[in-house]
């Protein structure tokens, strides 16, 4: 019963604090919409030149298809050969396409031009991207040529795909960022808890009461369950209904695999919180914490792109976990059978996370 | 009603409480008066269980009360030096919150709180936020709350430092009301004159203790004689010329427009001081922490 109290405590603090209120409600929905917009690996509205020398009818009707691409925005069309090196240099153009008749009509008898893509690789990821749906569009654009002229090809090769067949980023990155927002509410509000009482004086004042340590703990660590819960219900939310994708699997299992990774992040911000003696001090080690869980969770990279040496830390990582156990119940529809193995490492993580964080903070508030 | 026998603590080279040994009386005010880092709030911390001690002995009526301190806990409300309720809780909610986790019975509760808030004037503030009150009142509503327990024992940590004057009176009014209901209270202070309000003494120094007496015996007990000088110099400057003999130097010091000498042996030092006029004045509790803070130093043992 004095713990329900301590929670009531908590939860008051939390909603009569305006800041407070802004960290849990408006900050989550915002940042949310901003990186949906924004977190994405898809390729849009590229500045491109064309050097269009051929003249030809292929060379126009390729050029067409691309006008007509909403990935690029042709900046500049010419017929005369000029570099385009300069204006890729200014960041004016960030590919360049140069169509040319071919030298050897023995070999190139069709009269196709041949056709120079010239990429700006700074940034790689795009720059491979965008070459691909170029060579899409020019492949497209031969078979369509090759079946008017009845040369069928032996070998087509037909992608099908599922799971995100639009090949959205934002199906992809919707649901992970929930997790890693998730993470950053939790991480910050929960390592202030703690030290504040410390800052305050009021954690002596709990101290000597009749509530035990472990009561102290969990009345901080409940309420900051509720509030990520809450966030999570409104990240979900939002991910659904506004940018519309759809969650595939059980939300049930999602709640599960939620509360799992919230005790192994809040016993973690706790911990934080216990060892800290102020709150800049533990808003610096939430913020080392975060940037190092969101780093090695796959929420950009692969985890299988991130070096041998730094993988194993993804093992311990928890966001991790949550991160594929998200994406599988959003984008798969897949139950706990595919991700058991992560539920019980979030698990053992979260019980070794616990433990270790109570016994500080009992060793702590004893001194 | 509490014993303290040869009390340490010290956190690394610093040596915050150095083998203090007291007896506190039961049903009186006592006052720990001294300057910051006197070792005070660490006392206090150690009484409470907020803090382990290196060695000694804390006995509670008698029964020897381990690291813990859970019997003294139980008789004991502790209020921290800096106001530690909940700014963003309203009084009520104060007063709700540590009846609970205090272990304080519902109708019990409810019935004391009533008395608390009428007792201290706060019943008109008891929807204000305990962030929104004066400086005065939150000592007050810190104070009604380790009240709800009904503790045998007071313990209270520099309770009017940052409070106002008239706030200070009423706060003392409460307290001595507390004491008259046969309550045991533990003060500490950094104003010797607050510590003219105790019944028993203790002047500390350095995580050690000066002087332990009842206030009366103490004052009259007293044997050097204190006079005003009033200067017939610059009374910086004068001051400024004897800083330099260290020989007499510690029995003068400044007291608003006039020089206070401790008269403690046979030889006159008053004629280092120009003055017009030297009057024989009875000395309060800060001319006594002077004399045994700057010239006794301990002489008789007394320093433990």
């Amino acid at each position: 019963m004095k713990i329900y109290y301590l929670m009531k405590k908590e939860l008051i603090e939390i909603l009569r604090q305006k800041q407070m209120i802004f960290m849990v409600i408006v900050s989550p929905v915002f940042q949310l919409l901003i990186f949906g917009y924004i977190a994405t690996t898809d390729v849009k509205n590229l500045p491109v030149e064309i050097i269009n020398i051929s003249n030809s009818r292929y060379s126009q009707e390729i050029i067409n298809r691309i006008e007509k691409s909403p990935l690029f925005i042709i900046k500049k069309i010419t017929s005369r050969y000029e570099s385009p090196i300069k204006n890729m240099k200014e960041g004016k153009i960030k590919a360049a396409i140069l169509f040319r008749d071919s030298f050897d009509r023995k070999r190139n008898p069709s009269g196709f031009p041949d056709i120079q893509i010239l990429m700006d690789g700074v940034d790689s990821n795009s720059s491979l991207i965008a070459a691909g749906y170029f060579n899409g569009i020019i492949n497209d654009f031969l078979l369509t040529e090759f079946d008017k002229k009845g040369i069928s090809v032996a070998v087509k090769g037909k992608s099908l795909l599922r799971y995100n067949p639009e090949l959205k980023s934002i199906n992809y990155m919707g649901p992970a960022i929930v997790a890693m927002l998730l993470t950053v509410i939790a991480l910050f509000l929960t390592s202030s808890s703690i030290v504040r009482e410390k800052e305050q004086q009021t954690i002596d004042t709990l101290l000597i009461s009749r509530l035990k340590p472990v009561e102290i703990y969990l009345g901080k660590a409940l309420p900051m369950l509720f509030v990520g819960l809450l966030d999570m219900f409104l990240g979900v939310t939002l991910v659904v209904l506004w940018f519309k994708i759809p969650i595939k699997g059980s939300i049930f299992q999602l709640l599960i695999a939620s509360i799992i990774y919230l005790t192994a992040i809040l016993s973690i911000a706790l911990l934080i919180s216990t060892f800290t003696n102020s709150q800049q001090e533990a808003m610096f080690f939430a913020w080392f914490s975060m940037i190092t869980f969101i780093l090695l969770s796959g929420l950009y990279t692969p985890v299988e792109n991130i070096p041998w040496g730094l993988r194993w830390i993804t093992k311990i990582n928890p966001l991790q976990y949550l991160m594929k156990i998200i994406r599988e119940i959003f984008l798969k529809g897949n139950g706990m059978k595919f991700f058991y193995k992560d539920i019980f490492s979030l698990i053992i993580i979260g019980s070794i996370t616990i433990s270790f964080s109570l016994f500080i903070f009992k060793k702590t508030v004893s001194k | 009603m509490i014993k303290v026998e040869n009390l340490s603590k010290s956190f690394g080279a610093i040596k915050a409480l150095d083998n203090i040994s007291f007896e506190i009386p039961k049903g009186k005010i006592t006052i720990f008066a001294g300057a910051d880092g006197a070792g005070k709030s660490t006392l206090f911390k150690i009484l409470i269980g907020l803090l382990k001690k290196d060695k000694g002995k804390i006995f509670v009526d008698g029964e020897i009360s381990e690291n813990n301190s859970e019997k003294l806990r139980k008789i004991a409300g502790y209020m921290p030096e800096r106001f530690s309720l909940y700014q963003d809780l309203t009084v009520e909610e104060n007063f709700d919150f540590f009846g609970e986790v205090y272990g304080v019975e519902k109708p019990r509760k409810k019935e004391m709180k009533k008395t608390l808030l009428e007792k201290t004037g706060m019943a008109a503030f008891r929807k204000r936020r305990a962030g929104a009150l004066s400086g005065g009142m939150k000592q007050k509503l810190a104070l009604s709350t380790i009240l709800l327990s009904s503790p045998e024992l007071i313990i209270l940590d520099e309770p009017t430092t940052g409070v106002d004057p008239l706030s200070r009176i009423e706060f003392f009014n409460i307290i001595e009301e507390l004491k008259n209901e046969g309550r045991t209270i533990l003060i500490s202070t950094p104003y010797l004159d607050e510590a003219e309000k105790g019944g028993f003494v203790v002047l500390m120094k350095g995580g050690k203790i000066l002087k332990q007496q009842e206030l009366k015996e103490l004052k009259e007990s007293f044997t050097p004689k204190l006079f005003r000088l009033t200067p017939s110099e610059n009374i910086f400057k004068i001051m400024k010329k004897l800083v330099k003999d260290s020989n007499i130097r510690e029995k003068f010091y400044i007291r608003g427009n006039f020089i206070h000498y401790l008269h403690t042996g046979e030889k006159d030092f008053s004629v280092y001081i120009p003055h017009s006029e030297s009057i024989e004045i009875p000395p309060k509790l800060e001319d006594i922490y002077i004399y045994y803070e700057r010239i006794f130093k301990g002489k008789e043992g007394d320093i433990n």
